[in-house]
């Protein structure tokens, strides 16, 4: 008899912790399909960037003058693999010491951007990343002749065609704002660092596309972003 | 985030400003070659007078004029001539008025590499010692410490004197 009441218990409590865990289990499907709805989906579409800071620079005076487009992927609102294409030309001549430099070239980076805000389906960012810059470049300088002030020879100061390449790497920090639909804006202050480069030894290439002046350092991008496809939720 | 918008229009002015940049030229873009006075194998301060001439063009040009009491001087080099000559001459005083002049001559064979910095930091001329040739009126020898002659300011050369 006993028995046959520790088995009835049993079978009981067995039957009501079977029917709690079917119950927790459907919330917690109920849950993950709602979690769906509200996540990104997984590939968001992708952008074309016009970076627009060099050029307006050009036009109050800099002596750069920089195109560069790129192409960005969205995946899940949250990582952004981009590519960045351009060319950069630069001219300019010193007025004291009559100096003139001169190098056009084009160059590319690969990189990502990462969104670092919690939520992902609105549509401003801001952007924490990394870009591999590399370009090969020549470059021209000349000058008037150059006078030994002591023994009083003269000696001309030009150098053409002299070739140099350089990889360097950017860490990227930027924000981004949504402005209209598919359209973005952004900026971004990057830090960049030479990695590797060949240069002549008896020239130090003043310019170099893509990278800026030779020494590592800071630099500022504006970009407009122009959405080719956009999706900001999953399933529907 | 709607002030968001406003920061990313904002900082388009700010970028067009901020576009210009400049170059910081180096405090010294003269190249001088760095000599040091030795004697039984450690420096020494020359007490009396020292003159230095380069031939230039054939003729005897004074670099350094009364160089007192010194331990080390510093010479330039032509910028494209393949040997520069020196007349290193010591006036040694026996009191106020009356000396006696001791000199050797000088010769760095080398390289020369002009290099390029930037427009606005032009040009300076590099050199490489292939050879030194030297009287031994007063000196024993001279002993080349570093070939590369640039900016650098180190020493190059040591002279030692009998």
């Amino acid at each position: 008899m006993s028995k046959r009441i520790s088995a009835f218990i049993l079978s009981s409590l067995l039957s009501v912790c079977l029917l709690f865990a079917q119950e927790g289990t459907a919330k917690q499907a109920i849950k993950n399909e709602a979690d769906k709805l509200n996540q990104p989906a997984f590939f968001q579409g992708m952008a074309i960037s016009l970076e627009i800071g060099a050029p307006l620079a050009h036009l109050l005076g800099t002596d750069a003058m920089t195109s560069e487009a790129g192409l960005r992927l969205n995946f899940k609102n949250k990582y952004f693999p981009i590519a960045e294409l351009g060319h950069s030309k630069y001219d300019t001549t010193n007025e004291d010491t009559q100096i003139h430099f001169k190098t056009n070239a084009p160059y590319f980076r690969l990189g990502m951007d990462i969104n670092m805000l919690k939520n992902k389906l609105q549509e401003n960012r801001l952007l924490a990343g990394f870009r591999v810059g590399y370009s090969t470049y020549k470059f021209n300088i000349d000058g008037p002749n150059m006078t030994d002030p002591i023994w009083g020879n003269t000696g001309p100061l030009s150098y053409e065609n002299i070739s140099g390449k350089r990889l360097w790497l950017e860490i990227v920090f930027g924000l981004e704002s949504a402005i209209f639909k598919h359209f973005h804006m952004g900026f971004s202050i990057r830090y960049k660092h030479k990695l590797h480069e060949k240069t002549p030894s008896e020239a130090n290439p003043y310019y170099i596309p893509g990278f800026g002046h030779t020494d590592n350092g800071f630099r500022a991008t504006y970009n407009l972003y122009f959405d080719l496809t956009r999706k900001i939720k999953g399933k529907k | 985030m709607k002030y968001l918008r406003k920061i990313v229009i904002c900082f388009l002015s700010i970028l067009a400003i901020a576009g210009c940049d400049g170059v910081d030229c180096p405090l010294n873009n003269i190249v001088y070659s760095t000599w040091s006075f030795y004697g039984n194998g450690s420096i020494v301060t020359i007490p009396d007078t020292v003159y230095v001439y380069a031939k230039v063009k054939g003729v005897d040009t004074l670099l350094i004029n009364k160089l007192y009491n010194a331990s080390s001087m510093n010479l330039p080099l032509s910028y494209y001539q393949p040997a520069d000559t020196f007349t290193l001459e010591i006036h040694q005083y026996a009191d106020s008025e009356s000396y006696e002049i001791y000199s050797d001559q000088i010769i760095i064979n080398k390289d020369n590499l002009s290099h390029f910095n930037s427009p606005e930091c032009g040009v300076w001329h590099e050199h490489n010692v292939t050879g030194v040739i030297n009287t031994t009126t007063m000196i024993d020898s001279i002993q080349v410490i570093r070939k590369k002659i640039d900016t650098d300011e180190q020493e190059n050369f040591r002279i030692h004197f009998k």
